[in-house]
C-alpha cells in the first residue's frame, strides 16, 4: 500500500517533464538524425578455420574429435571509449550469446571516434549474486525475455547462487570414429573469473549509419593445454582442481574472442 | 542531467537491471523509474486493482520477519504458492512435487536418510524442515543460496530432484488457464520468473512454528506447559557444560552459523560450507539447523546418518570425532540416563505444527 501511494506521488510530480523526454527519446531511436549511430555486434562462431555449429564433430590434435551441445556465454557492460578516454556505455547492458545468433542492435549513440571497445565475458561482480543477496537474481525479472532471467540452458547456479558466465557442454570422440566416448561439462563463472576484453577499434563512427563490430569466437582455442582425457568436468566450485580447470578454460575461451570493425566487402 | 535521466529510462526498458537493483542505484535512478512509469501502461497500477488481503505475520517473541518490500505477503499469494508446492507440474516427469520431499505431517521433511527425486535418484542431503524459513539469512546447509526466491530454481532444475529447466516448468504453469487466472488474481500479472518464485516463497514465509509448549512456558509464563522433566531438560540445554543453546539459540533454535560438529573424520561426499567458499577451514561445516519440531524430522544430520535423538545426544556427549575444524563448543560432557530423558523431554516440547495453519485456506 505504502509503495502504491509513493508511486502515485512520483508519477504525478514527474508526469509533465517525463512525457516530453520520452517523446524525444523515441524519435531519436526511430529516425536517427545525422549525428547518431547505431552500434551493432555481429557474432561469428568458428572452430579453427571452419564455421561452427552445434552437434557437429570437429577435429582436435591426435585424431580425436569434439562436438558441442551447448556453447552459450554472457557479454556485459559493452562500452565504447574515444581518444580522450570518454566512455559511452551501450544499451542493452547484458547479452546472452549462442551459436547462430543474429546481431545485437544497441541504442543509438552520438557519432564520433571509437578508439577502443570494452566488455566483460561474464556478469559484472556488482550484479552477480555470488556474495549474497545484494546482486541480481533470475527470480527478480517479470520480463522472461531479459537475458538475466532464467534461460533454457540454465545460466545460473541454483545450488550456489551466481550466474554461469560461459556454459560449454558436449562430447569427445577419442578414436575418431564419430561415436561419443565421453561427455564434457564446463560451467564457468564466479566473480574472480570475469574476463575483461579491451580491444582497439580505431574507427570513425559516421552519423546516420550503423556501426557494426564483429565478435569472432574461435572455439578451438578452448582446448589449448587441455587434457581432454581427464579434464572433462568442472562446475568452477567444489574444490581447487575445479577452480583451476575453470580458470584455464575461461581464459582460453576469452582468448578465442577477437573483435574487428565489420568489413562489408568480405561478406 | 536530462540526458542522463534519459539513459537511465532506456536502461530500465531495454535489458538493464530489474527494479530491485535500480533502487540501489539511488534516488536518481528511482526518480527516472517513476518517470518511465508515468507514460507507459503501468503494471504496478494493475497490481493495485487486484483484490487481495495483505497478511501480516508478526510473532512477538521472534525477530521481525524480513519480507522483501516488493513481495508483500497476501492471502491469495499464500494459497497460490501452496497449490504450486503440492503440484507435480513443476517436475520433468510430472511425478514429483515439493511436497514429495517436504511432507507437512513430518514438519515438511520426508523421513528418509537422503531424499529420492525423479526416476529414483538420490539427493546428496537429508530433507530439512521448512518451518520458519523466513528468518533464514541464506538457504541450504552450505548457505549457498541467498534468497527464498532463487532457492526455487534449486529443486526444479536439480538432476536428482525435479530435473526440469525452470523455463519449461514456467511454460507449463503458464499454459494452464486455471493458473493464469490465479496469477492474475494474486499478482495482477502473468506467470513469469518473478511471480512464480514469489508465489512459492510467500507460501514458505507463511510456514511459521512459534507456539510450542516451550514457547508457552518460556515466553508466555505458562508454568504448566512443560513437565518437570522437560524443565530440567531446558536447564541442561542452556547449561554451560552442554552449550546446546550457544548454537541452537532461542527463539529460532539456531544462530545460523556454520559449524563442524565432528560427525565424522572425513566429509568426503559432502564438504558442507567449503563447497561454496572453497576454504579448507570450512570443510565439514554445516548451517546450524533449527530444533523446532525435531521429534518429527528423523533421521538427523545433513546426511540423515543418525537415526534417533538419543544417538544425537550420545554424539555430543562423546565430544565428536575430533575433526581439525571441529567447534570448540563440541567438547563432550557427562550425562546420566535420567538427564538424557530430561533433555529428550525438552526437545519434544519444541513441537508445534498447528500455528501456521491460520495462514492457510
Ligand atoms: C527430491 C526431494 C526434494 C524436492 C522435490 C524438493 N526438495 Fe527442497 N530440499 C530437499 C533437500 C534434500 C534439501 C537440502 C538441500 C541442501 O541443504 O543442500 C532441500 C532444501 C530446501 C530448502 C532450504 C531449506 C534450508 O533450511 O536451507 C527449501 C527452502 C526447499 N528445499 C524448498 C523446496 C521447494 C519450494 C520445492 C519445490 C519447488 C522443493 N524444496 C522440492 C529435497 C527436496
Ligand atoms: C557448535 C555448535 C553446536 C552445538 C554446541 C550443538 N549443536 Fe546441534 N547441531 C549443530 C550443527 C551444525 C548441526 C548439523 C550438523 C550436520 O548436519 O552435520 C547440528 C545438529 C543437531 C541435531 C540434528 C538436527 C537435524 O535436523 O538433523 C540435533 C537434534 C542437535 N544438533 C541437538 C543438539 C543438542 C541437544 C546439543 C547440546 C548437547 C547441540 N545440538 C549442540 C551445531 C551445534
Amino acid at each position: 500500500m505504502k509503495k502504491i501511494a509513493f508511486l502515485g506521488l512520483f508519477a504525478l510530480s514527474t508526469l509533465l517533464i517525463s512525457c516530453e523526454e520520452d517523446d524525444n527519446n523515441t524519435n531519436n531511436n526511430q529516425e536517427p538524425t545525422d549525428t547518431k549511430v547505431t552500434p551493432k555486434f555481429m557474432y561469428d562462431y568458428n572452430f579453427g578455420a571452419d564455421d561452427f555449429q552445434l552437434d557437429q564433430y570437429y577435429a582436435l590434435d591426435g585424431g580425436a574429435q569434439v562436438s558441442f551441445s551447448l556453447a552459450s556465454f554472457y557479454i556485459s557492460q559493452p562500452t565504447l571509449v574515444d581518444d580522450n578516454d570518454v566512455e559511452t556505455p551501450l544499451t542493452p547492458e547484458y547479452i546472452i550469446v549462442r551459436p547462430g545468433d543474429g546481431p545485437t542492435s544497441f541504442d543509438a549513440i552520438e557519432s564520433g571516434h571509437a578508439h577502443r571497445l570494452k566488455f566483460n565475458v561474464g556478469i559484472d561482480a556488482a550484479t552477480n549474486t555470488e556474495n549474497g543477496a545484494s546482486g541480481v537474481q533470475p527470480s527478480d525479472f517479470t520480463d522472461p525475455n531479459h537475458p538475466l532471467a532464467p534461460q533454457p540452458e540454465g545460466m545460473y547456479w541454483s545450488w550456489a547462487s551466481g550466474y554461469i558466465f560461459v556454459k560449454l557442454e558436449g562430447a569427445y570422440d577419442y578414436d575418431g570414429d564419430s561415436q561419443a566416448d565421453t561427455t564434457f561439462k564446463y560451467h564457468l563463472g564466479v566473480n574472480d573469473l570475469l574476463q575483461v576484453k579491451d580491444v582497439m577499434l580505431h574507427s570513425d563512427m559516421a552519423g546516420g549509419e550503423d556501426f557494426e563490430v564483429d565478435i569472432k569466437l574461435d572455439l578451438k582455442q578452448v582446448f589449448t593445454n587441455l587434457d581432454i582425457n581427464t579434464e572433462v568436468l568442472t562446475m568452477t566450485m567444489g574444490g581447487p582442481e575445479n577452480k583451476a580447470l575453470a580458470t584455464k578454460i575461461i581464459q582460453n575461451f576469452a582468448n578465442g574472442i577477437s573483435v574487428e570493425k565489420h568489413d562489408h566487402g568480405s561478406h | 542531467m536530462v540526458s542522463r535521466l534519459r539513459n537511465m529510462i532506456t536502461a530500465v526498458t531495454k535489458y538493464g537491471l530489474p527494479k530491485s537493483k535500480i533502487k540501489k542505484l539511488g534516488s536518481l535512478a528511482l526518480l527516472s523509474f517513476f518517470v518511465f512509469l508515468a507514460c507507459t501502461p503501468n503494471q504496478d497500477q494493475q497490481k493495485s486493482t487486484a483484490v487481495d488481503q495483505p497478511v501480516s505475520i508478526a510473532i512477538p517473541h521472534f525477530p521481525e520477519m524480513p519480507v522483501p518490500e516488493n513481495r508483500p505477503i497476501t492471502k491469495k499469494r499464500i494459497a497460490l504458492g501452496k497449490k504450486l508446492f503440492n503440484d507435480p507440474i513443476l517436475s520433468k516427469n510430472q511425478d514429483i512435487s515439493c511436497a514429495s520431499c517436504h511432507l507437512s505431517a513430518k514438519a515438511f521433511t520426508d523421513g528418509r536418510n537422503v531424499s529420492t527425486g525423479t526416476e529414483g535418484r538420490q539427493t546428496l542431503r537429508n530433507s530439512p524442515t521448512l518451518f520458519n524459513l523466513a528468518w533464514q539469512p541464506y538457504l541450504f546447509m552450505d548457505g549457498g543460496n541467498p534468497t527464498l526466491e532463487s532457492q526455487v530454481f534449486g529443486p526444479i532444475e536439480e538432476h536428482t530432484e525435479m530435473d526440469n529447466p525452470f523455463t519449461e516448468a514456467m511454460a507449463r504453469v503458464a499454459a494452464s488457464a486455471e493458473y493464469q487466472r490465479l496469477f492474475k488474481e494474486a499478482f495482477g500479472d502473468d506467470v513469469n520468473p518473478f511471480t512464480l518464485t514469489t508465489a512459492l516463497s510467500t507460501f514458505e514465509r507463511s510456514l511459521v512454528s512459534y507456539n510450542s509448549p516451550f514457547d508457552q512456558f518460556y515466553y508466555y509464563g505458562d508454568s504448566s506447559a512443560l513437565s518437570p522433566s522437560a524443565q530440567r531438560g531446558l536447564q541442561l540445554f542452556t547449561s554451560e557444560a552442554l552449550a546446546c543453546e550457544s548454537c541452537h539459540s532461542f527463539p529460532l533454535t539456531t544462530n545460523f552459523s556454520f559449524e563442524n560438529i565432528g560427525l565424522k573424520m572425513h566429509y568426503q561426499t559432502d564438504s558442507g560450507r567449503a563447497r561454496v567458499t572453497q576454504v579448507a577451514a570450512d570443510h565439514g561445516k554445516f548451517k546450524v539447523p533449527t530444533l523446532r519440531n525435531i521429534t518429527l524430522t528423523a533421521p538427523y544430520m545433513h546426511d540423515g546418518s543418525v537415526e534417533t535423538l538419543s544417538e544425537v545426544i550420545d554424539h555430543f556427549a562423546a565430544g565428536g570425532v575430533g575433526h581439525p575444524n571441529q567447534s570448540k563448543q563440541v567438547n563432550g560432557f557427562a550425562i546420566t540416563a535420567r538427564q538424557k530423558e530430561d533433555l529428550l523431554a525438552f526437545l519434544a516440547s519444541l513441537t508445534d505444527t498447528n500455528s501456521y495453519q491460520q495462514y492457510q485456506d
